[in-house]
């Protein structure tokens, strides 16, 4: 232990070097890790957020932001679902948004029946021509501060509360409102509502309830909480190509990771090689020298990592000025540590053949 | 510590260079006297480091085998060549081989450290310091030491182990006529004092004085042996 620190403190510059590497590179992970975790808690941040069992949708919608009304009203067959506690409808549509400068936004109108529970902004009951707008979107929908009045569809409405956690990188942001609102405001006719969320008793096995409305309701999708905030997820991830190109770059990122400090780890070995057979011919044991190897490569990676770490955090704080949707899960940084500690063991397993390998007869040859 | 032995018999080492392969030591039979320090000379490429790498376990021959402290080392599994080496043999090289991130005590007490030797480690690589010395030295690095200095830690490095068999390369190549000296004298009488072999490799004739024995090789061969009767 004490002959790796002092390797590493002897040759400065180089750990300098690897430590800016793999901090770059943890940096890298992070920030396109928490763009990702982001991206995906926000494909399904409204599915998340309700308490709701099950969804009853139209065929084949692939996320929340991408509704079709429902073809009919299923209120009545759904009633029967084994457990009912309550059901709620639920009316989105993309609408138009007038700021007070006359400028227009389409935004996303979220209308609900009262009573949904869990992190769902709207619990209580609206009173008429009322929304609620996520903070990150005041400056986007050109609101300077709540209460505010606006106009929805060419409808007035007041602006009584600004939420936080629901912004969205769609651009449209959500606005949150009462169910009788949404529906005149985008000309709902014959209650076409675009979901209709069911809460169970708790005792009721969801999957039993999902299996008998499914085959009530053969011409709509029904799904678990879960099943369609994995959907509007895989949806976001894979079949869009935003999803892509952030799951690359968070891919390229954790590439460039392992490559930084495989090369690091790797030069660092190769040039004390004749250190390494020194310490061989002196009878250093195998275990004695990979420990070494491991020693300079974890010591890098530990402190790398940490930098890279502190880092982002500030970065990552600047950027939710204009990203508001990203975000750092709190397991990510433990994880990233443990991961370069990782890479550091792989990439110290290939340059430990090396120090492994070499002839302790070469201290022989000057 | 026990009576040291070392013998060599019949050995042959092969070297192999591309496709091509020859024999850098043939048959060489010998055997070594507590005590002694004999002096291993001949021409480069002669088969002096090719020698010693195998009296000193760095490598098994090819051919032949080689007795080191009741062990035969045919058929030694590597991890066997490592304990013998650990415990009984100690090295100085040309290069001095010193670890440039560490002082002279560090690099005298690593050789401690990695035979988990018992005792007091940094005491005991103080006195060998002493011994050469250098005990003003102990907190410089290689690089701020002079090479007869650096040599004289490798000396006390290979001697912290009060080893059986003392294995030197070529030490004073590097040094000046003072250092070499130097150098030559604290090998010699450590070698005497503590009852172990010295095996040096050199072309240096100022050590011969010191020499019990000179074996003289030529072409992987001991074409000479020889023994001294006044030091």
């Amino acid at each position: 232990m004490r002959l790796a620190c002092k390797n590493l403190i002897h040759d400065r510059v180089r750990f300098i070097l690897a430590v800016a590497g793999i901090a770059f590179s943890t940096f890298l992970m992070l920030f396109q890790g928490s763009l990702l975790a982001g991206f995906l808690r926000s494909a399904s941040r409204v599915i998340d957020s309700t308490d709701a069992d099950l969804w009853v949708m139209a065929r084949g919608v692939p996320s929340f932001d991408f509704a079709a009304p429902l073809p009919m009203d299923y209120r009545g067959l759904a009633a029967g679902t084994p457990g009912l506690r309550a059901m709620f409808r639920v009316i989105s549509a993309q609408v138009l948004w007038q700021r007070p400068d006359g400028s227009r936004k389409t935004v996303s109108f979220i209308g609900t029946d009262p009573g949904i529970s869990g992190e769902y902004p709207v619990h209580e009951v609206l009173p008429p021509h009322t929304a609620y707008i996520d903070a990150s979107d005041l400056d986007a929908l050109g609101i300077a501060r709540v209460p505010a009045s606006t106009e929805i569809n060419g409808r007035r409405a007041e602006v009584a509360r600004a939420v936080e956690g629901f912004g969205t990188f769609l651009g449209s942001p959500y606005i949150f409102a009462r169910y009788d609102d949404a529906e005149r405001c985008v000309q709902n006719i014959g209650d076409r509502y675009t979901f209709l969320l069911l809460k169970l008793a708790p005792e009721q096995n969801v999957r039993r309830a999902q299996l008998v409305l499914r085959q009530r309701i053969p011409e709509a999708d029904v799904w678990t909480r879960d099943q369609f905030a994995s959907r509007a997820r895989t949806y976001w991830l894979l079949q869009t190509g935003a999803g892509g190109a952030l799951l690359t770059a968070g891919l390229l990122g954790f590439l460039v990771g392992v490559l930084i400090i495989s090369q690091t780890t790797y030069a660092t070995t190769m040039e004390n090689l004749e250190e390494f057979a020194t310490l061989k011919a002196l009878g250093a044991s195998r275990f004695f020298v990979a420990r070494l190897v491991w020693t300079q490569a974890a010591v890098a990676a530990v402190v790398g990592a940490a930098v890279g770490i502190a880092v982002a955090y500030p970065a990552l704080e600047l950027a939710r000025g204009f990203i508001p949707w990203i975000y750092t899960p709190p397991v990510f940084p433990p994880a990233l540590a443990v991961t370069s500690l990782l890479m550091a063991t792989i990439a110290s397993i290939t340059a430990a053949r090396a120090a492994l390998t070499v002839e302790p007869g070469k201290v022989f040859r000057a | 510590m026990h009576n040291p032995t070392l013998a060599a018999r019949n050995v042959s080492v092969t070297f192999r260079s591309g496709s091509q392969t020859g024999n850098a030591v043939r048959d060489v039979s010998v055997r070594f006297e507590p005590g002694q320090v004999v002096l291993l000379m001949g021409p480069s490429g002669s088969g002096k480091t090719s020698l010693l790498s195998v009296l000193g376990c760095l490598r098994t021959p090819d051919a032949g085998s080689v007795e080191l402290m009741g062990s035969d080392l045919a058929g030694c599994p590597e991890s066997g060549l490592v304990e013998l080496r650990r415990r009984h043999v100690g090295y100085v090289f040309q290069g001095f081989r010193l670890f440039r991130a560490l002082t002279a005590l560090e690099n005298v007490q690593v050789a401690l450290d990695i035979g988990s030797m018992p005792g007091e480690a940094r005491e005991r690589a103080s006195e060998a310091l002493r011994a050469v010395g250098l005990e003003n030295k102990q907190g410089l690095k290689p690089a701020q030491m002079s090479g007869g200095e650096q040599q004289r830690v490798a000396i006390a490095r290979a001697l912290v182990k009060n080893p059986a068999i003392i294995l030197a390369d070529e030490p004073t190549a590097a040094l000046d006529s003072a250092a070499g000296s130097q150098v030559a004298d604290l090998l010699t009488t450590a070698a005497r004092q503590r009852g172990a072999i010295a095996l040096i490799a050199t072309h240096d004739p100022r050590l011969l004085p010191a020499a019990d024995r000179v074996l003289r090789m030529v072409d992987g061969e001991i074409a000479e042996d020889s023994r001294r009767t006044s030091v």
